[in-house]
């Protein structure tokens, strides 16, 4: 009996209890295994207090957990290098969805103008050149985008054109409505690479959530438009906003998507509260059931060969933040601001936080040092709560802006429940284990004692007699 | 056949065609002739295709292109003279296609 390992080892091997088993899952080590309470000690003692002898059949394991695959997720440092260029056209949309925070924009009917979009297009692939990057990447976020389409198709122009100089490849992503001409469509379809198109559903739900501005029934023209996008060589991914009266639609609407288009993923996003929600007397659903109905959606889509996403339980994910915000994705609006972040920055001032960083007019970029700073210090690591989560590097404590944390550990909200039983789902999935994840989900007790475990930080977790 | 940023232009009903990572081919259907287009002229062609007018492309090429709305212009109508006379391209106007 000797040393005790480094703590930093010791932070990223997880223990989580599940009907009797202990899931180990070591994330940066690249290992998941199901285990009895008993190897639970040796594998503790082994890694805590070396040189164990009674590991045996253990040995390769505490092996395998004693080095790391992944060094551990950091927060960006350096110079300022962005994953990818966030463009926002407008914060116009041709649709009038009952929950969208978006429709109370200050300027919803400014136009970015295709001197900024240039402007911001030279300055991120010189920035990508000088960083030796070959793939550029152009997210469109909204309003609509294709309600400012001269941006778009400005931008896919000009971008494809001055990265060909550099003998760089560009690839395009937007976040759509759908809500669009056939010919939009087919272009959309056969030029960009990867369309997120938001449908919640068949006509009576999505009409409800995404009526057009005016009132009328949307459906119609989206599921074309979903048609359309189908036969297209872009990646299509549908997002479903899921509300407390939808939830138990879930798993229709998964086969409904399958059946009917050809997404590569469907992601399903439980609502985000907000003044236009609330008004529209829509609630998020209850975390226990989303669970629930999501992992019985997602073996439908899996079936299919469609992947499930719930972003947060990204287990292939291992970073320090969610969102683009502390990634160095600037976000340009059409006024030249330059953001961290695709939200409202009403939103962000509501809770206290500037993700402003810097501006971009007259050709000239100014970029705030010390705002880039403050937004790569907003990372998990800065959340106690997250300190002992085993999904601390997938989730990263979600959206800096609408996931404010507790301060203590293991104080779990309803975002983290769902995220901690959907994580759990996604690693018994990898084990081939879907059958222990059923037999987890009809016992209510046995999923509590999961997800409410206060830190499964293996030194930390209790065992079971 | 002249060709004006004034009129609007369409593509020609028999004209099928295929976007590549850098480049356009087209192709018509019946004579199998086909045409391959680099560089600005696939984005003459695409901003064709989606309905913009002469005018508005010339204002996309001179950013493109870094150079004078009149420089754009005197690049863009050759071209679509050129496009007209092979039967690619229609004008409104007239519906001439070559």
């Amino acid at each position: 009996m000797s040393a005790v390992s480094e703590p930093s080892q010791d932070d990223s091997i997880f223990v989580v209890p599940a009907l009797g088993q202990y899931l180990i899952y070591a994330p940066l080590h690249n290992l998941a295994a199901l285990v009895d309470g008993l190897a639970v000690r040796h594998i503790r003692d082994g890694l805590l207090v070396r040189g164990d002898s009674e590991l045996g059949a253990l040995t390769d394991l505490v092996g395998a957990l004693s080095s790391r695959v992944h060094p551990p997720p950091e927060p960006k440092a350096g110079a300022f290098s962005p994953a990818f260029l966030g463009l926002i056209p407008t914060r116009g949309c041709n649709l009038g969805c009952a929950y969208c925070g978006f429709q109370a924009a200050e300027d919803p009917d400014d136009v970015m103008d295709l001197e900024l979009v240039r402007d911001a297009i030279d300055w991120y692939l010189d920035l990508a050149h000088q960083q030796g990057a070959r793939t550029a990447e152009i997210h469109f976020f909204g309003g609509e985008p294709f309600c400012a389409e001269e941006v778009l198709d400005f931008s896919f122009h000009y971008a494809r054109f001055r990265a060909s100089e550099a003998s760089q490849v560009v690839r395009f992503e937007v976040a759509t409505n759908g809500a669009y001409d056939d010919s939009r469509c087919r272009w959309a379809a056969d030029s960009l690479d990867s369309i997120i198109l938001s449908l919640d559903g068949a006509a009576d739900i999505q009409d409800l959530h995404r009526p057009f501005r005016n009132g009328s029934s949307s459906f119609g023209r989206v599921a074309r438009s979903a048609a359309i996008l189908s036969s297209g060589a872009a990646e299509l991914s549908f997002r479903v906003c899921v509300t407390a009266d939808t939830i138990q639609y879930l798993p229709g609407i998964a086969g409904w998507l399958c059946q009917g288009f050809r997404p590569v993923s469907v992601g399903f996003e439980p609502l985000q509260p907000s003044a236009p929600s609330r008004a529209a007397g829509l609630q998020p659903p209850d975390p226990w059931t989303f669970a629930q109905a999501y992992c019985e959606a997602a073996w439908i889509l899996e079936a299919h060969g469609v992947e499930a996403v719930y972003a947060a339980a990204d287990i292939t994910a291992r970073r320090v933040t969610f969102c683009p915000v502390g990634q160095d994705v600037p976000i340009v609006s059409p006024d030249g601001t330059i953001a961290a972040c695709y939200l409202l920055a009403r939103d962000w001032e509501e809770k206290g936080l500037d993700l402003r960083l810097g501006k971009l007019a007259q050709g000239e970029v100014f970029l705030d040092s010390i705002a880039v700073a403050a937004a790569r210090g907003l990372n998990v690591l800065a959340e106690p709560t997250c300190s002992g989560c085993f999904c601390k590097w997938h989730c990263a404590g979600g959206c800096h802006v609408n996931h404010v944390l507790p301060d203590n550990g293991g104080s779990y909200d309803r975002l983290c429940i769902q995220t901690r039983i959907l994580a759990l789902r996604n690693i018994l999935k990898g084990l081939d284990r879907n059958d222990l994840m059923v037999e987890l989900l009809k016992d209510r007790e046995a999923l509590e004692h999961a997800v409410f475990q206060s830190s499964d930080l293996i030194a930390r977790v209790g065992l079971s007699a | 056949m002249s060709a004006s940023t004034e009129l609007v232009y369409h593509c020609a009903p028999d004209i099928v065609w295929v976007k590549d990572a850098d480049q356009t081919i087209l192709v018509q259907e019946g004579t199998g002739r086909s045409w391959l287009l680099s560089s600005w002229q696939a984005t003459v062609w695409d901003l064709l295709s989606l309905g913009y007018l002469a005018d508005e492309i010339v204002y996309f090429l001179a950013l493109l292109l870094e150079v004078p709305p009149e420089t754009a212009r005197d690049r863009l109508l050759p071209i679509i003279n050129e496009w007209q006379v092979n039967g690619v391209l229609c004008d409104a106007a007239g519906g001439r296609c070559g």
